[in-house]
C-alpha cells in the first residue's frame, strides 16, 4: 500500500518542515524506494491545503539532501541516495542539539519525561535491529 | 406551447424535484446540507425534522410550478409561454438555493468541530482521460466542424445571417472551453479527501461520474447552439421545427433519470471512514450557506461541492474564480455587443 502523510496545520512547526520530517522518515525507513515517484509539487500541495511554495520548499531540500530528483510537472523521483560521509563534529553536534530541543518542546506540551525516554528506547532498539 | 413540450417540461420538474430531494443524503459521508457533522448525525431525529422541512419546500414549489405550467402557460402566446416557462423553472431553482440554503443554517448548531490534520497519498494519480482525449475533445471539434461548414457558405450567406450563426458557434466554442476545463479541474485538480484505500477508489469514481456529467452537458450544450447556427445558415433543415426541441429536451430527460437513478443508488453506501469525520478537508467557516466556497488560503481552484455527490464548486478565494464567473456570465452580453 502506498505511503501517505499527515501534516498539522495548526501546529506550531511549519507546514513545509513537517512536510520534509515525514518524507524523511518514510525515505529513510525504506518505505519509498529509489525510482518511486512521488506526487508534483501542485497535487501535493492540494491534497495538503497548503501553499505550493511550502511543498515546493520541502522537495527543494531533500532534493538538496539528495533524496529526490525534481521533474518539473512530473511530480519527484527517489533517487538511490550513496549513504552519506560521517557528519563533521560541529554538524553532530547540532543534530543533538535538534533533538534536545524537539525533547524539550514535547516536554513542553506536557508529554511526561519517562514516556519520551521509553519511546526513544523504542526507537533506539529498533535503529540497532536494522543496522 | 406543443403538448409533448409541456409534459416534458412537467417531467423536468419531477425528476429535478427528486433529485434536489435524494442529494442532501448522496452526498459523502460527515457532510449535510453543506456542514461537516458525524457521520451518524443524519440518522438522528434532528437531522430527518431538517430534510423534510427542505424536502417540503421543494416539492411545494414544484407542485405550484407544475400547476401554473398546465392551467397558465397553454393560454398564453407567442414570446408568453416560453419566457413564463423560463420564469417557473428560474423560481423553482431558486426556491431549491434559498431552501438550501435555510437547511444549512439549522444544521449549523450541530456541525462538528473542524480538524486541522490533513493527510495525502503520495501515489501519483493517473493523468489519463476516462473515454481518451478525442471524447474529451469531441464538443470542441462538433463546433469546430460545424465553423468548417459555416465558412464553406461564407460568400453565398447574407453578412447578417452568417454573423448571427457565427454568434452561436461562438458561444458554443467559450461554453464548451468553460465546461471542459472545469471537467478537467474536477478529475485532476480536486482534492483527494480520502488517501487510500477502498475509500479513495469509491471517492476517485465520483470524481470521474462527475468528470462525464460535465462531458455530456458539454455534448449537451453543443447539440443546442450547433443545431440553430446550421438552420440559420440554412445548411440543413434538419433540426428545423418543435420536434428536434422535443427531442433535445427527451434526451436531457433521460439523462436526469439515469443520474437521478445513479444517485439513488449511492445513497446509503457512502463509505464511513475516520476520515469521514473530518467531512471533505475545508473549513465550514469558508463556505458561505453551503453553497459558495471563499478561502484565500486554499491553493485548490475547485473544491468538491458539499450540494450534491459529483461535481466541484469554484474557490471564490481564488481571483481566477471570479475571471470564470464573470466570463459566463458577460459572455453572451459580449458577444451580442461585439459580434452582432
Amino acid at each position: 500500500m502506498m505511503a501517505t502523510i499527515s501534516i498539522d496545520l495548526n501546529a506550531s512547526v511549519p507546514a513545509y518542515r513537517q512536510i520534509v520530517d515525514a518524507l524523511r522518515h518514510l525515505l529513510v525507513n525504506g518505505e519509498l524506494k529509489p525510482g518511486d515517484q512521488i506526487p508534483t509539487v501542485r497535487q501535493l500541495a492540494i491534497d495538503l491545503g497548503v501553499h505550493f511554495n511550502t511543498v515546493a520548499q520541502a522537495y527543494r531540500l531533500l532534493a538538496d539532501e539528495g533524496w529526490l530528483d525534481l521533474k518539473r510537472r512530473r511530480g519527484a523521483i527517489v533517487l538511490d541516495r550513496l549513504q552519506p560521509a560521517a557528519p563533521s563534529k560541529k554538524r553532530q553536534q547540532q543534530s543533538i542539539q535538534r533533538l534536545r530541543e524537539l525533547i524539550a518542546q514535547l516536554q513542553a506540551e506536557g508529554i511526561p519525561a519517562n514516556q519520551i525516554a521509553g519511546q526513544l528506547r523504542a526507537l533506539a532498539a529498533t535503529l540497532i535491529k536494522g543496522d | 406551447m406543443p403538448l409533448s413540450i409541456l409534459i416534458l417540461m412537467n417531467l423536468g420538474f419531477v425528476l429535478a424535484t427528486i433529485l434536489c430531494c435524494v442529494a442532501p443524503v448522496a452526498q459523502r459521508s460527515g457532510i449535510f446540507f453543506g456542514v461537516t457533522v458525524a457521520p451518524e448525525f443524519v440518522r438522528t431525529p434532528d437531522a430527518r425534522r431538517i430534510l423534510w422541512r427542505y424536502r417540503r419546500s421543494v416539492i411545494v414549489t414544484t407542485l405550484l410550478c407544475s400547476a401554473a405550467l398546465w392551467v397558465v402557460v397553454p393560454r398564453l402566446t407567442g414570446l408568453a409561454a416560453p419566457l413564463t416557462s423560463s420564469v417557473l423553472v428560474f423560481l423553482g431553482t431558486g426556491v431549491a438555493i434559498v431552501s438550501t440554503a435555510i437547511a444549512s443554517k439549522r444544521v449549523r448548531p450541530f456541525a462538528s468541530s473542524y480538524s486541522p490534520t490533513r493527510t495525502a497519498s503520495l501515489r501519483p494519480r493517473p493523468q489519463t482521460l476516462p473515454g481518451g482525449r478525442f471524447v474529451f475533445a469531441g464538443p470542441m471539434l462538433i463546433v469546430a466542424a460545424a465553423h468548417f461548414l459555416l465558412l464553406t457558405r461564407h460568400d453565398t450567406l447574407p453578412a447578417e445571417t452568417y454573423r448571427a450563426a457565427f454568434a452561436l458557434l461562438l458561444t458554443a466554442y467559450v461554453a464548451n472551453a468553460l465546461l471542459m476545463w472545469v471537467a478537467w479541474l474536477l478529475l485532476f485538480r480536486t482534492r483527494q479527501i480520502c488517501p487510500s484505500g477502498s475509500a479513495s477508489a469509491h471517492e476517485s469514481a465520483d470524481k470521474r461520474f462527475g468528470y462525464g456529467l460535465r462531458l455530456m452537458f458539454a455534448y449537451d450544450l453543443t447539440a443546442f447552439m450547433v443545431a440553430p447556427a446550421l438552420t440559420v445558415a440554412k445548411i440543413t433543415q434538419a433540426f428545423k421545427g418543435p420536434s428536434f426541441l422535443t427531442i433535445l429536451m427527451a434526451v436531457q430527460v433521460i439523462q436526469t433519470a439515469i443520474v437521478l437513478a445513479l444517485a439513488i443508488k449511492r445513497r446509503g453506501t457512502s463509505i464511513e471512514t475516520p476520515a469521514a469525520r473530518n467531512g471533505d478537508g475545508t473549513s465550514d467557516a469558508c463556505w458561505k450557506y453551503g453553497l459558495i466556497y471563499y478561502n484565500p488560503d486554499d491553493p485548490a481552484f475547485v473544491v468538491g461541492t458539499r450540494t450534491g455527490p459529483y461535481g466541484c464548486d469554484l474557490n471564490f478565494g481564488n481571483k481566477w474564480s471570479w475571471v470564470v464567473s464573470f466570463g459566463l456570465v458577460a459572455m453572451p452580453v459580449l458577444i451580442r455587443l461585439v459580434w452582432l
